[in-house]
C-alpha cells in the first residue's frame, strides 16, 4: 500500500519536475516525415535523405534560391563546344570535416561509384546513361578508365558526356554526383553512412548524429569554403511521421516550420505564417494500352473528364496545381519561358468533348465498359480517387470501381494482369521534361505497356539534339504524341505543400527537384 | 523442475521451427518484391537477374528457405531491403529500446497503480474508491490508447508544457506514451484484483486471521494479495508482449522510433529478412515470457505444480 502510494507519488512529481527541452537559438528545427533507409549518397534516392546530404556535403555546384546552379566545390568550369566536355576546377583549400583534402580523385570515384551500384535503387540507371560509357560501366562492359570522368589533376576534373545535355549544370548538384574519398569509403564497408562516425563531411553543416528513425543533428562546418554566409549554428532535422503530431510539435515550439494536411489548411489559411507551393511531381492516370477495352477514344474521354481545377482548390487545397500534361508546370523550358507555358495543356477539362470521345469508344466497342481504377493506399490518392469517381459520374454518366490496394500488390496487378487504368506519380529526377518523357520508352506495365518505335525515335532525336530551340520542340511534340495523340496517360495535378513558417525563419529555400529543402543561406532572426 | 523447462525448451524449438516456416510462405505469398519495381523494371534483363542473383531471390523458395534457415542457424539473418544493406539484427536492436523502456515503463505504472487501486476498492466494497475504479477500468479498457496518447500530448505537452509532446531526446520523452500505454493494464489489473480480492476475503481462512486480531495491512499484503494475484500474473503474459513489442499508434502519434512501426514497414515493404527476423523475435519473447509466468505460478502459489507430479494432497 505505502509502496504504491509511493510509486503514484513518486510519477506525480517526475510529472511535474521534468521540464521539455527548449529550442535552442540560432539552431533551425525542422523534420521529413518519412524515415531515412538509408544516409548513403550512392544508394539513396529520396528527397528527404537529399536534404540532409546537401546539408552536410556538396557537389561542384549548388542551387540557389532561384533554383539556378551556382559554383561550390568548383569555382569554375568550361564547356566544350560541341557541348560534351565539361571541364570544372575545385577551388583551393576546400577539405574534408576530417582535414583530408578534396581532390578531383574524390570526384572521379563518387561518380564511378554512384554509376557502378549494384542495387536495383539509387540513382545508376538515371546517371550512367548521360556519360559517356556509363551505361556499359554499370554493366560491367568497360574499365574504369573509359568512361568519362577524369581527375586530371587535382584541381581538374573532366566530364564527357554521351550527348550534349541541355541541364547538366541543375542535374550535377544531385546528392549521387557529391564527391567521395576512396580510401574513407573503403575503410567503413559495409558500415558507411550508418551514423555520424561513419559519413564524410564537405557541406555548410557537419552531421553530429544520425539514425534512419530519429533523424539527424548537424553543427555548422567551420571549415566549409563559404562558412561566412551560413548563418545558422546548427540544424535539427526530427523525423515525424505523423502530420497532426508534427503540427502539434510546431505549436509546441519545437518546430520551425510544419507541412499541414488538407484538413488544416482550412484552419490556416488566413495565419500570416501560412504559405504554400508546388513542387515537380506529377500524379497521373496511367491506361493500360495493351487492354482492347480501353480504346483511343475511351482514352481520351477519360483525359477531358477531369475536372482538375476543382480537385487541386477545392478537395487538396495544399498548393498542389492542375496539370496540364505529365511535365509540371514549373519545369525550365528555355530562359525566357517555362516548358509547360511554351507547350499549353493537353491535359485539360473539357466535358462536352470527353462526352464526344466516350460515345464514340463505347460505339466503337458495342458495349459500354466497366472500368475499373487502380489505387495505392496513401491519403493522396484517396481523395483524387473519390473525387475522379465522381467526376466520372458527373461527366460521362459511368460508374468507375475503386480498387484499391497496398502499393506492392498494385504494382503487382498492374505486372500480371490487365487493368483499365491505375492511379500513378513520377517525381522529377531533374529539371527537364524528358524525366518524365522518358519513362515510356521501355514498354513496362507500370507505364500502360506503351512501347511505340516512333515514339522511341523521337526520344532519341531529341536526346540528340545540341540546338536548345529546336530540342524543345521536339520535347512538346513528344508529350503531344503521348498525351493528345496515344492518350497512353492523362495528367491529373502536380503535387503541393501548405505550411507554416516560424516569422523569424528566413531564406529556407525549397526546390521542386532534388534536394527539396536547402539551409545554407536560412537564418533565424529573433 | 530442471526436465520440465528442458522439455519445454524443446517444445520452443519445434515451435519456433513451425513459426519460421509459416511465416516464410506466407512472406512469399505476398505480392510484389521487396524493390522499387517501377525504377527494377526499367533495368535490362541482365541488370535485372544480377540484383535478383545478389539477394538469392533467383532460386526456387525452397532452396531460398534453405540458404535461410541455415545462416539462421550461424545466427547471420541477413540484412534488410528497405534499410539498405544495414544488418537486421542491427535494425531491430536501434528500434527495440525506444519499445522496451516505453513498455516496462507502461507495465510498471499499471501494475502499481492497477494493484493498489483494485486492492483499495475491495477493501471499501461499493465505496467511492470502488465505483472510481470500476469507472476507471471500463474506461481504460474502452478508451484506445491512441486517444489516450493524442489527449496527453495535446493538454500536457502542449498546453501545459510539462513534458515533451514526443520525439526520442531525454527520458523525460518517454513519460508521456509510457503513461498512454498504462492505462490498459492498469484497468485490466486493477479490475482482476478487485474481484479476486472480493472473493478472497470472504474465505474462511481471512476471516479466521481477522479474528485472531492480525493488523489489516498484514492481512492484505500476506494472505490476501497473494492469493488474488494469480489471475493477474495469467494476463501478465500476454499483456507484457504486447506492450514490449511496441505499438504502432502510440510510436507514430508521439514520433517514437520503436518496434511497431518497424514491423508495419517491413511487410509494406517486403522487406523480407526484417519481416522473417522480427517474427521470430515475437514468437521466441512471447513463448520465454509464458515459460516464465508458467514458473511463476509455482513460486506464488504452491498448491500449483507445474512439473505435472503428483498432486500432492
Amino acid at each position: 500500500m505505502k509502496k504504491a502510494l509511493f510509486s503514484i507519488l513518486l510519477i506525480v512529481v517526475l510529472l511535474v519536475c521534468s521540464v521539455p527541452t527548449m529550442a535552442q537559438d540560432n539552431v533551425l528545427h525542422t523534420y521529413v516525415d518519412r524515415v531515412f533507409r538509408t544516409f548513403s549518397q550512392i544508394i539513396g534516392s529520396d528527397g528527404h535523405l537529399f536534404i540532409v546530404l546537401g546539408s552536410i556535403s556538396e557537389g561542384l555546384l549548388r542551387l540557389d534560391e532561384n533554383h539556378n546552379p551556382q559554383p561550390a566545390l568548383a569555382e569554375s568550369f568550361t564547356v566544350s563546344d560541341d557541348g560534351l566536355v565539361y571541364t570544372f576546377t575545385l577551388r583551393d583549400g576546400i577539405q574534408w570535416s576530417d582535414g583530408t583534402p578534396i581532390t578531383a580523385k574524390d570526384f572521379e570515384f563518387g561518380w564511378l561509384e554512384a554509376m557502378c551500384d549494384q542495387d536495383a535503387n539509387g540513382y545508376a540507371d538515371v546517371i550512367a546513361p548521360f556519360i559517356k560509357n556509363g551505361w556499359a560501366w554499370m554493366n560491367h562492359e568497360v574499365e574504369a578508365s573509359e568512361v568519362g570522368v577524369k581527375a586530371l589533376d587535382d584541381k581538374t576534373f573532366e566530364v564527357t558526356l554521351e550527348n550534349p545535355c541541355a541541364f547538366w549544370d541543375r542535374f550535377i548538384t544531385l546528392p549521387c554526383f557529391f564527391p567521395l574519398n576512396e580510401e574513407f569509403y573503403r575503410a567503413q564497408g559495409d558500415l558507411y553512412a550508418t551514423s555520424a562516425d561513419t559519413i564524410q563531411c564537405c557541406g555548410p553543416f557537419i552531421a553530429t548524429s544520425m539514425d534512419v528513425g530519429v533523424g539527424v543533428t548537424m553543427v555548422k562546418n567551420p571549415t566549409y569554403w563559404d562558412a561566412e554566409n551560413v548563418k545558422l549554428d546548427g540544424v535539427d532535422i526530427k523525423v515525424i511521421t505523423d502530420s497532426s503530431a508534427a503540427l502539434n510539435a510546431y505549436e509546441a515550439g519545437e518546430l520551425d516550420r510544419v507541412n499541414l494536411s488538407s484538413i488544416d489548411v482550412v484552419l490556416y489559411s488566413s495565419d500570416p505564417e501560412f504559405g504554400s507551393y508546388s513542387d515537380f511531381r506529377n500524379y497521373f492516370v496511367q491506361f493500360d494500352t495493351a487492354n482492347p477495352e480501353m480504346n483511343l477514344n475511351i482514352r481520351k474521354a477519360i483525359n477531358y473528364a477531369i475536372d482538375r481545377e476543382t480537385l487541386v482548390n477545392e478537395i487538396l487545397m495544399t498548393g498542389a496545381v492542375a496539370a496540364g500534361g505529365v511535365v509540371s508546370r514549373g519545369i525550365h523550358g528555355s530562359d525566357e519561358v517555362t516548358y509547360r507555358d511554351y507547350a499549353g495543356d493537353f491535359s485539360y477539362y473539357d466535358p462536352e468533348l470527353a462526352k464526344q470521345y466516350w460515345d464514340a469508344g463505347v460505339a466503337e466497342l458495342g458495349y459500354t465498359p466497366e472500368i475499373v481504377m487502380l489505387t495505392a493506399e496513401g491519403t493522396d490518392f484517396d481523395d483524387m480517387a473519390t473525387f475522379l469517381q465522381d467526376c466520372f459520374r458527373k461527366v460521362l454518366g459511368i460508374e468507375v470501381t475503386i480498387n484499391k490496394m497496398t502499393q506492392k500488390a498494385r504494382n503487382e496487378i498492374m505486372k500480371t494482369e490487365t487493368y483499365d487504368f491505375a492511379l500513378n506519380a513520377w517525381g522529377a529526377d531533374y529539371d527537364d521534361a524528358m524525366t518524365w518523357l522518358e519513362l515510356w520508352t521501355v514498354g513496362t506495365p507500370y507505364r500502360g505497356n506503351y512501347l511505340n518505335e516512333d515514339y522511341n525515335a523521337m526520344i532519341e532525336a531529341a536526346r540528340a539534339e545540341t540546338d536548345p530551340a529546336k530540342r524543345l520542340d521536339l520535347l512538346v511534340s513528344i508529350e503531344k504524341k503521348l498525351i493528345e495523340e496515344d492518350c497512353v496517360v492523362a495528367g491529373i495535378y502536380d503535387r503541393g505543400y501548405s505550411y507554416l513558417q516560424r516569422p523569424y525563419v528566413e531564406n529556407y529555400i525549397v526546390h521542386p527537384v532534388g534536394q527539396s529543402a536547402e539551409f545554407k543561406w536560412t537564418s533565424i532572426n529573433k | 523442475m530442471a526436465k520440465y523447462i528442458g522439455t519445454r525448451l524443446i517444445y520452443m524449438v519445434v515451435t519456433l521451427f513451425v513459426v519460421v516456416v509459416l511465416t516464410f510462405t506466407l512472406m512469399k505469398i505476398l505480392p510484389g518484391s521487396p524493390f522499387d519495381e517501377e525504377r527494377f523494371l526499367r533495368l535490362t534483363p541482365e541488370k535485372q537477374a544480377e540484383a535478383l542473383a545478389r539477394y538469392g531471390l533467383d532460386q526456387p523458395i525452397l532452396v531460398q528457405f534453405g540458404k535461410y534457415f541455415g545462416n539462421m542457424l550461424k545466427g547471420d539473418f541477413g540484412t534488410s531491403f528497405y534499410y539498405t544493406n544495414i544488418p537486421v539484427t542491427q535494425v531491430i536492436f536501434s528500434r527495440l529500446g525506444p519499445s522496451m523502456l516505453i513498455g516496462t515503463q507502461a507495465i510498471l505504472i499499471g501494475l502499481a497503480i492497477g494493484l493498489s487501486l483494485g486492492i483499495i476498492a475491495a477493501c471499501r466494497h461499493n465505496g467511492f474508491i470502488d465505483n472510481f475504479t470500476m469507472v476507471l477500468a471500463v474506461l481504460g479498457i474502452s478508451v484506445p490508447n491512441f486517444v489516450a496518447a493524442a489527449l496527453l500530448q495535446y493538454y500536457i505537452g502542449l498546453k501545459l508544457k510539462w513534458l515533451p509532446i514526443g520525439f526520442w531526446k531525454s527520458w523525460s520523452c518517454s513519460v508521456l506514451p509510457s503513461v498512454a500505454l498504462c492505462f490498459s493494464p492498469l484497468a485490466t489489473c486493477a479490475r482482476f484484483i478487485r474481484t479476486e480480492t472480493l472473493d478472497v476475503l470472504q474465505q474462511d481462512y481471512i476471516v479466521t486471521a481477522r479474528s485472531k486480531g492480525m493488523s489489516q495491512a498484514r492481512l492484505l499484503l500476506k494472505h490476501t494479495l497473494r492469493n488474488s494475484i494469480i489471475p493477474v500474473i495469467t494476463i501478465m503474459a500476454s499483456m507484457v508482449v504486447n506492450l514490449l513489442t511496441g505499438s504502432l499508434a502510440i510510436e507514430s502519434i508521439f514520433s517514437i522510433p520503436g518496434i511497431g512501426g518497424l514491423f508495419t514497414e517491413s511487410v509494406k515493404n517486403n522487406d523480407y529478412n526484417v519481416i522473417m527476423g522480427l517474427t521470430m523475435f515475437y514468437s521466441l519473447f512471447y513463448m520465454v515470457t509464458i515459460l516464465i509466468v508458467d514458473v511463476t505460478y509455482g513460486l506464488v502459489d504452491p498448491r500449483i505444480h507445474i512439473a505435472g507430479e503428483e498432486a500432492g494432497e
